[in-house]
């Protein structure tokens, strides 16, 4: 691709005339045959078989399998029983679960939030700084994000440890909260997820401050100056001009990192040593626990399809604005 | 395959495992066999699993530590406590330091407490589990261990035992609810201190009524034929090797576990023939059946 297209600028630059370049591009009138009609769907097998398998197969399943009483006994069986919407009305009476999918909602909440408002301010630091820091910047955000999560939950763990963690002891050393040796932070459900919600935002940062610091370098210098020197003071420039025309990589962004927080599953799971208690289930780890822990495999499912159609409505937004703002571009 | 003792009624009943109960005879010292690891093995009068070893808790203590402070080995809660509290006066100075080191969810350490009551973790009537930790007995059991240890110990009231060993290693510890083998640990060279190894002694968790030791959770391990195996002659042989004189020989006296049989309690050795002694009345060492109480 990247040859073609530079051969034709080539042969642009050769003859003045753009004519032979353009015409080699235009749509030649199809040739009638049964080989023309099934060549696009051949070419798309390859992937389409490849999606179906690894995405539509298993979540049918998952579906199937949320209709079934389907437990150890049944899983040994390769046969479950047929309980049409059972598993569901369960779980809408089951208070445990009603409130894990509050907890995750405002978890993730926060959480994108945080994501979104620091890795904002990282980039626009970075455009902003000298090359040596940016390159240091940049380079740090990399180290985190090629940690991998348990090798980075494990020493986060150790940082907050109760009896060793390094935590505790500069906040004691600090004097501002008393003496915090042999602080728990995980008695305390909130402090428990302010903990969890640190690493998970940290964790989150590198992409996202990335990819808007590179969507920050292709907002033109003119239009800034032009708002400059129309009068606009850096906050009016920031929401008048750069943020609008970042609009669509923020919408991005910000569906992954709700699909992403939504799920969060690693960081509690290691950070709680595998036996989290319920104040600590988030959707994810409540559909885990329900299907291997305490083996009722159909439960588990109905709580992972409640996920997905969460997630679905949830994203639903932020795709369909996507999509919009991309066809006006064009 | 092994199974946890506690994991066996859930395969079995879910047709996991092969019903071998007409093979009984052919293993050997199947009169024998510890009853609490048969009655792991047993659901509705069929045998699926052989006994294969047993561990049970004692609290593992530093002589040092209890000659310092000038105490002797309890044989009542009470004089657990006050023994206790005269380890944690005699090292004030030392701001980590737990007389009895217990971490929130160490469930197994519990258990005893529970039981010591006359309480339990769930009671069947009419072919019907219920949960039974709410019962006043099993609270007193409960309310008891709080007011024992949150004196005493200094460990993560959110954490679990997986630590225990190596903290205890680290000489800020005077008491810990263990497992036989865990000496093993705490002497390890690597995790460990080895330098404890002459330090250390045993004596069974005290009952509430002195003079007498609280019922233990007999944690262990049992071999099973998987129904589905392809090979059920070989399996059959391998569960009869692992589980027999020989190996089982091995097993007591270097391992450190209890053995299968009972005709082999005698040759745990030294600080390991605490975990293994009969318990004077009530013997209560059993495996429990575990159930989710929520459905």
């Amino acid at each position: 691709m990247g040859t073609a297209v530079k051969a034709d600028a080539e042969s642009a630059a050769a003859t003045p005339s753009l004519e032979p370049a353009l015409a080699r591009r235009r749509p030649r009138p199809s040739r009638r045959g049964p080989g023309r009609r099934t060549l696009p769907y051949t070419l798309i097998a390859p992937a389409a078989i490849v999606i179906f398998g690894v995405l539509a197969y298993p979540l049918g399943m998952l579906a199937w399998i949320s209709f079934q009483h389907y437990g150890l006994k049944e899983l040994i069986a390769h046969q479950g029983d047929w309980v049409g919407l059972q598993n569901y009305t369960t779980l809408l009476a089951d208070p445990l679960f009603l409130r894990v999918v509050l907890v995750s909602v405002v978890f993730t909440l926060v959480n994108v939030g945080l994501t979104l408002l620091f890795s904002t301010l990282i980039a626009l630091l970075m455009s902003k700084v000298s090359r040596v820091i940016r390159v240091l910047l940049a380079s740090g955000l990399i180290f985190v994000w090629a940690t991998p999560v348990i090798v980075a939950v494990d020493i986060w763990q150790w940082m907050f440890d109760y009896e060793f963690g390094v935590v505790n002891y500069l906040l004691t050393q600090m004097r501002v909260f008393g003496s915090l040796i042999h602080h728990n932070w995980f008695e305390n459900t909130v402090q428990g997820f302010s903990v969890i919600t640190v690493i998970v935002v940290w964790g989150a940062i590198p992409f996202v401050a990335i990819t808007l610091y590179a969507a920050l370098s292709q907002v033109p210098d003119d239009v800034l100056e032009a708002a400059e020197v129309d009068g606009a003071n850096p906050w009016q420039v920031f929401w008048g001009v750069t943020a609008p025309m970042l609009k669509p990589i923020f919408l991005i962004v910000t569906s992954l990192s709700t699909i992403w927080d939504f799920q969060v599953f690693n960081q509690i799971y290691v950070l709680l040593n595998q036996r989290p208690s319920s104040n600590f289930f988030t959707i994810a780890i409540y559909s885990y626990r329900e299907s291997f822990g305490v083996t009722q495999y159909g439960l588990g499912a109905a709580i992972a399809v409640v996920m997905v159609l969460v997630l679905i409505a949830v994203t639903y937004f932020y795709v369909r604005q996507t999509l919009q703002t991309v066809d006006l571009a064009t | 395959m092994e199974l946890g003792n506690t994991l066996v009624a859930k395969y079995a009943a879910a047709g996991a495992l092969q019903n071998i109960s007409g093979k009984k005879s052919g293993y050997d010292n199947s009169g024998t066999w510890l009853q609490s690891l048969t009655d792991s093995c047993t659901l509705n009068s069929k045998l699926y699993c052989v006994p294969y070893y047993a561990g049970s808790r004692a609290v593992i203590y530093r002589k040092d530590l209890f000659a310092a402070a000038g105490v002797q080995p309890p044989d009542s809660l009470d004089g657990l406590l006050s023994v206790g509290q005269k380890l944690m006066a005699a090292n004030s100075s030392d701001p980590n330091f737990s007389a009895l080191y217990y971490p929130g969810k160490y469930w197994y350490a519990a258990l005893p407490f529970v039981w010591d009551f006359g309480g339990d973790i769930a009671t069947q009537s009419g072919g019907k589990w219920s949960g039974a930790l709410n019962s006043s007995n099993s609270q007193q059991g409960l309310t008891t261990l709080n007011k024992l240890v949150t004196p005493l110990s200094k460990a993560d009231k959110t954490g679990d035992e997986a630590k225990q060993d190596a903290s205890f290693a680290q000489a800020h510890i005077a008491m810990i609810v263990a497992n036989g083998w865990e000496v093993g640990v705490i002497t390890d060279p690597k995790g460990g201190d080895p330098n404890l190894k002459d330090k250390l002694g045993a004596f069974p968790i005290p009952s509430h009524n002195a003079g007498q030791t609280a019922p233990v959770f007999l944690g262990g391990s049992d071999l099973g034929i998987a129904a589905k195996s392809k090979n059920q002659a070989l399996a059959n042989e391998w569960v009869g090797l692992l589980t027999g004189n020989k190996h089982m020989n091995e097993m007591a006296t270097v391992g450190g576990v209890i053995p299968n049989s009972t005709s082999m309690l005698s040759l745990g050795t030294g600080i390991n023939a605490v975990f293994s002694e009969k318990p004077p009345s009530p013997m209560r060492r059993r495996p429990q059946v575990t159930r989710s109480p929520r459905r």
